[in-house]
């Protein structure tokens, strides 16, 4: 097995980016196991270049069949036709493309994007030894596209990160005993950032006037649909309502630190990197229950089947203000989180490893 | 049928909780304070202007967005090591001269690429305008034609 080096390719490494930080906790738990173990991609975030290498120089490799490629895979690129070359073993590691349908119409500029995607994923299906997802959902997805040979591999987090100092401006600036509420995501239409206002509406007019809600994600590229949301903000004439856009990761743990409660109202997720912070840090979490937010959670958390406003709003108050159900929430959450640590995963890559290299 | 919630901790009842939920929201319906005004629910990625008109206007705020030229470019890094300052350094010197000559044709484009963004937007406005004429028109006529008098009447 150590005859196999283990590299993996991705389009960006971007710093902070949940796909990103799993590529060097993967890097790291390779290296751990013994095996020579690169990262190659195509933009190098500035603090990123000591761990990755530019996909040019992977030309280099194209021979060496005692490779086995793991492609990370959330989007199109030019990488695919690249990984053809290849003579090594190519491993496909899936991160899910949003549903063209559920973005505007499909018929824009970001819906063609993932059309592209799943276009291209369609046509790359011969080339993978193995195509595994980071959940049954993504597998199963994996499936339906035509990949014959699959399998699972859940995202690993470094929990550790989590425990860095919080931003001290914002911990300074937010800590005054208001009931916050927190959603993590990029601002995109399937998102439902309109649900959590609503949730919000309620909560706040007819529960909990003293209470604030951060929406912490990127618009880029959503800017009309941010608009929306802004105008329907207005619209219900909320107060507290922050948009935080983009954050830097110490900000992210200083506003997760003042999170009494996460909401997360969105139609598709292929995994659910910040349920899994979320459950490590001790915030009771609701979430709708669709594509793999159930799986991620398992037996933690609130699953919503229903979106009804008032009820989710009345619910986050029991949980807010009911001790015992939240330490009960709080700490099924927090042996679930235990599932995501690299420890937990190793015998899994292992088998995979092991299955691309016969 | 599902449950509205699920909490598939066994310790927790479900049950309780729904009821202390609907109580809650029972007693803010008999006050009177609990509201439920159906423009809430409305799907605010679909405005009620019509599909058309609102992919129409998409279009046109993601031109004004691509129209716009990013004149400072992207930054300027190297990933090498030894050699990297110095490639920073001449790439950024090539820059300020090649942009001392194309500024001047970017700033040219970019205007003409806002103006006829600008110039769509106007023309798609007068479209709705007459649009909606065409609409009242045809029913009017159509008013006028179920009511009216016909031509053998005369």
């Amino acid at each position: 097995m150590f005859q196999y080096k283990v590299h993996q390719v991705l389009p960006n490494m971007e710093y902070g980016d949940a796909i990103s930080n799993y590529a060097l906790l993967l890097q790291q738990t390779l290296r751990r196991l013994g095996f020579q173990s690169n990262i190659y991609a195509q933009y190098i975030h500035p603090r990123l270049r000591r761990n990755t290498i530019p996909l040019a120089s992977m030309s280099r490799c194209a021979a060496d069949e005692k490779i086995i490629w793991l492609f990370h895979y959330s989007i199109v690129s030019d990488i695919t036709r690249q990984m053809r070359e290849m003579r090594g073993r190519v491993v496909l590691l899936y991160h899910n493309i949003t549903p063209p349908d559920l973005s505007i119409g499909g018929e824009n500029f970001f819906s063609s994007k993932l059309y592209a995607g799943l276009q291209d994923l369609k046509s790359f299906v011969d080339i993978p030894v193995m195509a595994v997802g980071s959940s049954a959902y993504n597998m199963k997805q994996l499936e339906s596209v035509g990949f014959k040979r699959t399998e699972i591999l859940p995202i690993i987090l470094n929990y550790s990160l989590f425990d860095r100092a919080p931003d001290p401006a914002i911990m300074h600036r937010f800590n005054d005993g208001m009931v916050n509420f927190v959603t993590v995501s990029r601002i995109y239409p399937h998102k439902k950032i309109e649900d959590i206002l609503r949730v919000f509406y309620y909560y706040q007019n007819l529960i909990n006037p003293n209470s604030r809600l951060f929406i912490i994600g990127d618009s880029k590229g959503m800017e009309w649909y941010y608009d929306q949301l802004i105008n329907f903000h207005h619209k219900l004439n909320l107060q507290n309502v922050i948009f935080t856009g983009r954050v830097r990761f110490r900000e992210l743990i200083a506003y997760y630190r003042l999170a009494r409660i996460y909401l997360c109202m969105s139609e598709h997720e292929g995994f659910g990197v910040p349920l899994l912070e979320c459950m490590y840090l001790g915030i009771p979490i609701i979430a709708y229950n669709c594509s793999a937010v159930g799986e991620t959670l398992d037996d933690a958390g609130v699953l919503v089947n229903e979106k009804k406003c008032g009820e989710i709003a009345e619910l986050a108050h029991l949980i807010l203000s009911d001790q015992d159900l939240r330490t009960r929430i709080i700490n099924k959450q927090k042996d679930r989180a235990l599932a995501f640590q690299p420890d937990s995963l190793i015998s899994r890559l292992q088998k995979i490893l092991a299955l691309a290299a016969q | 049928m599902p449950d509205a919630f699920e909490i598939r901790d066994k310790a927790i009842n479900v049950d309780d909780l729904m009821e202390r939920i609907r109580t809650s929201i029972d007693n803010k319906k008999k006050s009177q304070i609990y509201i439920e005004e159906p423009w809430m629910m409305q799907d605010i990625t679909r405005p009620h202007t019509g599909m058309g008109t609102q992919r129409t206007a998409d279009m046109l705020a993601m031109l004004r967005i691509a129209g716009r030229l990013d004149l400072e470019g992207e930054k300027i890094t190297s990933h090498r090591r030894l050699w990297g300052s110095l490639i920073v350094a001449l790439k950024r010197i090539t820059r300020f001269w090649v942009r001392r000559y194309t500024d001047a044709i970017f700033f040219k484009q970019n205007h003409f690429n806002l103006q006829i963004v600008d110039v769509l937007a106007q023309m798609n406005q007068q479209l709705n305008e007459v649009k909606q004429e065409n609409e009242q028109l045809k029913a009017h006529i159509a008013a006028s034609g179920a009511g009216g008098s016909k031509p053998d009447d005369h």
